[in-house]
């Protein structure tokens, strides 16, 4: 199949009513263009290719506000009143000097939209219906394209979409989008191009194949960024730091609490990485980290069965490496040797699973670990930071805040952490010899978070 | 941190003769060392905290194409180090391969010297002690080896870290202090389902080698010498006997070879012959076919757990690079570009004093329904209602040129954006009225909701409008 050229959508609008926003939102990159609540803030006409799997298939064209659309109704009335047809009148009007350069602005949204497929009508729901809205809609329609309003600010007390709606059904528009370009929806974002689809039918598959692509990139993003705070969870919970009885117990604590502290930033990092926020968008505040002490409990049914599971792996080890040594002797030993091997492997696992901190202790070391309330504060805060990074739309320049949650999200997910404080050996914080943790210990974690997140 | 060269592949560099053959076994399994690549990458730059910036590598990784995957591994690659961990990996495995097969000659040399040993220990040969010699330990461990497959995945991963943890314990704590711990690679070799087949297929491979060694020195020994094989037993009754060489015949008439009628207690010429076919098949059956069949599944499994690394692109190192290596839009620049900014519009000179609004005042309302004439104190108003349109625009103007105009008021919304058109008609307006206007700026407390800087660049942008057009600005408070 030969490939078709991009379908090219004009975002038009009234001056700051949030176009650059939107296409910062739609194309997910917070550095489009240039955003303020001033007039006039862009000047040129920019684009951006939206792509579907690697493969352009959408352009979208942020143009200057139309500010002045009652000034160029009365130019064309002068000047162009003699062409056959309303877009002939908006062609001579692109061609010729627009009223001395008076509206180059204008002239330059109006030629876009002629050199475009469709175009998006931006508009601020907050602002009331005026004349001066009603112009710029004659003034685009006469431009002979498909047009879709799409109110913006829809998420604020404010904005009044029904009246919208209806004063633009009256001028025939009746397809248009709801589309808050601060606070982020992605169904929303779905709604916008299935409905660009509905109005350039001959494109309707580009459409559908960057929807899809765009609700599977979604879905990967939440499952890697709920893996991302999983991990740091199962590392926050399994992370020890050892010292001798005769340290000072506030620096081995100090130790640990700058481990915890790092880790936390990385995976807020990761995160604004992953959902492309701007790296200083937020910094979490400081850690109120509780004496760590951790009581080894050996009541705790994961403790025991950690004994039970580390026993097994090693027996299991053990007993490998006691076959290989069978097969060496020509199996003279008849499996002796893996016998050997499996017990040597059951008693090395107790002693580090179980007997160390004890054995330690009486070494005169001393092993901290968080406690459970600095768990569930690290807990909620990565979950309300995933939360709002959701609902935060590429376009939004306020920093991110969360709520100062202490509390576990839900009793899940203090379940699947709290199993994680047995197994200092899945956490990466306790030095280069770490192994990153299972799947089966983050899996719980992450599937959690993810049902939290909805 | 420095920034490294970043470069395209050093030529591949020549390896030594010794390490020839590892080269060519694992330059068919290639894809291999590149996903342990990628995994090290990964592992690298989630402890980082960031991807590492390499654009050459990104610009290779989205020539190549394909899906998140594969970029992700083609841009680990073309990193700067990744050959050298490359070469490394490649030795290793040359080593590991050597190391194998070594250990296969070992375990079919010893497998010959058991199957002789018990063979030639005693005239006559007993078969059961020589079945038991040649497969019995084999099949023990074997067993031993499924039930521990049992408990499921839970044990496995254990051969890694107890590998890794004998490494640090041993080896590891052999070397000098301040060494490197065991590297990311040998860490990532180590890791999850990878050790564990792999050891499982070195120990089938060991034992396979074994019973084929056995079976090998069972078969000439037998064709060149002649044995006297008996069942014997001292414990067990004849029935008894009779009864497990039945049981133990399973195997061999199952291929075949179901032994003879009569169990050779005394030499009993062709007899003989077919128990030591059947010995041989025997040998087969339980010492070979097993364990060629655990050797082939855990290669499979093997298979599947190398087919594993670096495949999941959920993982947070690897979903980072998806902006990168397979973004979702692509900047096009700027296609139809402003003129330069327009120089300054000349300042009409400001009103110099903000006029006390008093006495006849026309007013009118800009841009929203009519809110009616604000109340102000010493206020006479001349309303002129609500102006929005081309037309209400126009009769407005009208009436400010016809009349007698001594101050001119113009209510408008400071939430709105004061655009060129607004300005438009405030200077209009102004100069239409020669007399001082003063722009009324309603709703602020609306304005002030959104945000103290917003509120504060909005009245700013309201001033400088109205300097522009030389009309003084007043805020209407709601209390006014
Ligand atoms: N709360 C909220 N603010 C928005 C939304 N959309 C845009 N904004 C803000 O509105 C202001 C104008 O946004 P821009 O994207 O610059 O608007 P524009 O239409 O490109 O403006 P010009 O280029 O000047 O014509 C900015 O301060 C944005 O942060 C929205 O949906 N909600
Ligand atoms: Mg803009």
């Amino acid at each position: 199949m030969s490939r078709m050229t991009p379908v090219d959508i004009a975002v038009v609008g009234h001056t700051n009513t949030g176009k650059t926003s939107l296409l910062r939102t739609l194309s997910h990159d917070s550095r489009f263009g240039e955003v303020s609540d001033r007039p006039a803030t862009t000047r040129d006409v920019q684009g951006v290719m939206l792509l579907a799997d690697g493969e352009a298939v959408v352009a979208m064209y942020d143009t200057p506000g139309l500010e002045d659309a009652m000034g160029v109704a009365a130019v064309l009335a002068r000047a162009h009143a003699g062409a056959t047809d309303p877009v002939a009148a908006i062609d001579a009007f692109i061609a010729g000097n627009h009223g001395d350069g008076r509206y180059e602005q204008e002239a330059k949204v109006l030629r876009q939209v002629r050199r475009s497929d469709a175009a998006l009508y931006v508009i601020d729901a907050r602002e009331p219906v005026l004349a001066k809205h009603r112009e710029e809609l004659r003034l685009l329609a006469a431009c002979g394209k498909p047009l879709m309003p799409v109110l913006n600010f829809v998420a604020n007390d404010e904005a009044d979409a029904e009246t919208w709606r209806e004063q633009l059904a009256r001028v025939g528009l009746h397809v248009l989008a709801q589309f808050d370009t601060v606070v982020y929806d992605a169904q929303a974002e779905q709604r916008v191009f299935e409905r660009l689809a509905t109005l350039l039918e001959h494109r309707r598959r580009d459409f559908e194949r960057l929807r899809h692509s765009r609700v599977r990139e979604r879905e990967a993003l939440i499952e890697s960024a709920c893996r991302a705070v999983a991990e740091l969870l199962v590392d926050a919970a399994g992370a020890r730091r050892h010292g001798t009885l005769d340290d000072d117990t506030e620096q081995v604590h100090e130790r640990l609490r700058d481990t915890i502290r790092d880790a936390e930033q990385r995976c807020v990092d990761t995160l604004l990485g992953l959902f492309r926020f701007e790296l200083d968008a937020y910094r979490p505040p400081e850690l109120p980290l509780q004496q760590g002490r951790w009581q080894l409990d050996a009541f705790d049914p994961e403790t025991l069965r950690s004994f039970g599971i580390r026993t097994g792996s090693a027996a299991a080890a053990g007993g490998a490496a006691g076959l290989a040594v069978d097969a060496a002797v020509g199996g003279m030993s008849l499996g002796a040797a893996a016998l050997l091997g499996a017990g040597l492997g059951a008693g090395w696992s107790a002693l580090r699973s179980f007997g160390q901190p004890w054995v330690d202790r009486l070494r005169g070391h001393q092993d901290i670990a968080l406690e459970e309330p600095t768990l569930a504060l690290l807990a909620a805060r990565q979950h309300l930071l995933l939360a709002a990074l959701l609902r935060r739309g590429h376009a939004s320049q306020a920093g991110v805040r969360t709520d100062p949650a202490q509390a576990w999200p839900d009793a899940g997910l203090r379940q699947a952490v709290l199993r994680c404080r047995a197994h200092p050996e899945w956490s990466r914080l306790n030095g280069p010899g770490g192994e990153a943790a299972p799947d089966h210990a983050v899996r719980p974690v992450a599937d959690r978070l993810r049902t939290l997140l909805g | 941190m420095g920034r490294r060269y970043c470069g395209g592949h050093p030529p591949a560099s020549a390896l030594s003769p010794r390490w020839r053959f590892g080269y060519n076994l694992v330059m068919s399994i290639a894809p291999f060392a590149d996903r342990v690549i990628a995994e090290l990458v990964r592992i690298r730059e989630e402890a980082a905290g960031h991807p590492a910036d390499c654009p050459t590598a990104d610009e290779a990784a989205r020539r190549a194409g394909g899906g998140l995957v594969q970029r992700i591994v083609v841009r680990a690659g073309a990193l700067p180090g990744s050959d050298a961990q490359r070469r490394r990996l490649r030795r290793l495995l040359g080593g590991a391969a050597m190391a194998a097969m070594v250990l296969a000659v070992l375990a079919g040399l010893a497998g010959i010297a058991a199957a002789a040993t018990a063979l030639g220990a005693r005239e006559p040969a007993s078969l059961p002690l020589v079945l038991l010699v040649v497969v019995g330990a084999n099949l023990l461990t074997l067993v031993l080896w499924m039930l521990l497959q049992f408990p499921g995945s839970r044990i496995a991963p254990g051969i890694g870290s107890v590998l890794l943890a004998l490494w640090r314990r041993g080896i590891g704590r052999g070397r000098a202090d301040g060494q490197p711990p065991p590297d990311a690679l040998l860490r990532v070799l180590a890791s999850g389902n990878l050790a564990r087949w792999s050891a499982a297929s070195l120990v089938h491979l060991a034992w396979l080698s074994f019973a084929v060694g056995a079976v090998l020195a069972l078969t000439v020994l037998l064709s060149v010498r002649a044995y006297a094989l008996s069942w014997e037993t001292t414990l067990l009754d004849a029935e008894a006997l009779t009864a497990w060489a039945r049981l133990l015949s399973v195997g061999p008439a199952l291929l075949g070879v179901p032994g003879a009628d009569r169990l050779p207690v005394i030499d009993a010429g062709d007899a003989a012959q077919a128990w030591s076919l059947w010995l041989v098949t025997a040998a087969i059956a339980y010492g070979v076919l097993p364990r060629a069949t655990a050797l082939a599944a855990s290669l499979a499994m093997l298979w599947r757990a190398q087919r594993a690394l670096a495949s999941d692109p959920s993982r947070p190192g690897f979903a980072r690079l998806r902006t990168r290596l397979l973004p979702d839009h692509q900047a096009l620049g700027t296609v139809d570009v402003a003129p330069p900014a327009d120089t300054v519009a000349p300042r009409r000179e400001s009103a110099t004093a903000t006029p006390v609004l008093r006495g006849r005042v026309h007013g009118l309302c800009l841009e929203s329904s009519d809110r009616g004439a604000p109340p102000l104190a010493d206020v006479d108003w001349v309303w002129l209602g609500a102006v929005d349109d081309a037309g209400s625009r126009e009769s407005a103007l009208q009436r400010l040129r016809g009349e007698r105009v001594e101050a001119l008021a113009i209510r408008v919304r400071a939430t709105m954006t004061p655009d060129r058109g607004i300005e438009r008609f405030i200077g209009e307006l102004a100069s239409a009225a020669p007399a001082p206007a003063t722009l009324l700026l309603d709703d602020l407390d609306r304005l002030r909701a959104r945000g103290a800087d917003v509120h504060a660049r909005r009245l700013d942008d309201w001033q400088r409008l109205a300097d522009r057009n030389g009309v003084a600005v007043q805020g209407l408070e709601a209390a006014a």
